[in-house]
């Protein structure tokens, strides 16, 4: 009875113990296949960061492409019809004794045009993207649009902005578009564009004393959306502040040196 | 004085027939060539037997750019005076092109007093610095000073031990 006994445990302990290990296993199992699974979603959200963050990048790419391109084709298409005029009225100046005070303005006019569009086409082309620099060229910008006295666009940023050339540049294409946009719609006199930094970004403050517009309804407007492209592209953030009385206000923040997000692994250099 | 003789280069068709226009206002040059690029240049100036005693040529040209054109008028027909005229003032093409062997780089909307003083100067002189108006040339200078130098160090010590 007893050597029954002994048998019946023994044959319970063997059994809960080969149950226990096959419980133990499958537990595991379960949590190995759990994790792996963890890993690949994670690595496929990567993967899908860097995808995008590398469409947008050859987005970018492509518009700057296209915006070389345009600067050149304006530059000698239609650069060669304002010389031309510019010649025909020189030869008619040179047949007439006393040639009247309306062809001499027409001529300096001319001339004037001639210079403007060869400042313009330098400043898209791709030579001057090389050798960019962000703070040099939103002063001569900003130069040639007070001089138009239509705005007044005043300007305080460090002496030197310690970034990468084309991270430089996307910056000022989104400065550029956010400056032709108050000229366009918001009827303002002045923007004031402030550069300031705090311990590791930089903050960018736009203003402008305009009419301001309906933020929520522009939301998904191309040139917003532009911005926010680029923006995104730069690990940055930004926001529009706008109001009829108060007009717009852009704030925009860059992660100087390594963001901490993830993201910055695929900053673009 | 007998007429000086002219052949002009340049794809933009307007822009052409306005230096014509200019070139006969002047009255002492004759325009005997007309072409749209240095290819179109090549064909037409084998088929006649008159050389002109200056050429001047645009830089952005498609087919055969004013470059190439010059480095071929250059090498080809050496006593012919060759001046660049473009719209384009950029430091690259201005040097390319008096490198190419131009003796004078003119701009297209310089005045025609300025252009008329300048053919009377290369022809005279065989040359003309249109500093005065809108080249820098002390710039481009100063610029290719600045250019790297054609070896770097591993290559001058390669050149050592050979």
């Amino acid at each position: 009875m007893e050597e029954k006994d002994s048998y019946i445990v023994y044959t319970v302990i063997v059994a809960s113990c080969i149950f226990f290990i096959v419980a133990l296993f499958i537990f595991f199992y379960i949590r190995l296949f759990i994790e792996r699974k963890k890993r690949f979603a994670e690595e496929k959200i990567n993967m899908q960061q860097a995808f995008s963050q590398m469409l947008l990048q050859s987005q970018i790419e492509t518009q700057e492409e296209t915006i070389a391109q345009l600067g050149k084709e304006l530059h000698d298409n239609v650069g060669q019809l304002l010389s031309s005029t510019k010649m025909l009225l020189g030869i008619t100046e040179r047949a007439i004794d006393n040639p009247p005070e309306t062809l001499l303005t027409a001529e300096e006019t001319i001339s004037k045009a001639i210079n403007e569009l060869r400042n313009l086409s330098k400043s898209l082309s791709k030579e001057w993207l090389q050798q960019f620099d962000l703070i040099e060229n939103l002063q001569a910008e900003i130069i040639r649009l007070n001089s138009s006295k239509i705005i007044n666009i005043h300007f305080s940023h460090p002496e030197k902005l310690v970034i990468d050339k084309d991270r430089q540049m996307i910056l000022f294409r989104i400065l550029q578009e956010s400056i032709q946009n108050t000229l366009k719609h918001a009827d303002a006199k002045n923007i004031f564009i402030d550069f300031l930094f705090t311990k590791n970004s930089l903050q960018i403050v736009f203003k402008d004393d305009g009419k301001g517009f309906d933020t929520a309804a522009k939301a998904n407007g191309i040139g917003i959306m532009n911005i926010k492209h680029r923006i995104k592209l730069l690990n940055g953030s930004i926001e529009w502040l706008s109001s009829s009385t108060n007009g717009t206000i852009i704030n925009i923040g860059l992660p100087l040196n390594k963001p901490s997000n993830e993201e910055g692994n695929h900053r673009i250099s | 004085m007998k007429k000086a003789t002219i052949g002009l280069v340049d794809d933009h068709q307007l822009f052409l027939k306005s230096l014509v226009l200019m070139l006969e206002s002047f009255k002492n040059y004759e325009v005997v060539i007309e072409a749209l690029n240095g290819k179109d240049l090549q064909e037409k100036l084998t088929a006649k037997t008159i050389v002109p005693d200056i050429m001047l040529i645009d830089v952005s040209m498609p087919v055969m750019n004013g470059i190439e054109t010059a480095q071929w008028l250059s090498t080809n027909y050496p006593a012919m005076k060759l001046v660049a005229l473009s719209m384009n003032n950029d430091e690259y093409a201005v040097i390319a092109m008096l490198k190419a062997g131009c003796c004078a780089y003119l701009l297209k909307d310089a005045h025609p007093n300025e252009l008329e003083n300048a053919l009377k100067e290369i022809i005279e002189k065989g040359f003309y610095n249109s500093d005065a108006s809108n080249i820098n040339f002390r710039k481009l200078l100063a610029n290719q000073v600045n250019e790297k130098p054609l070896l770097n160090e591993k290559e001058k010590e390669f050149l050592g031990l050979a």
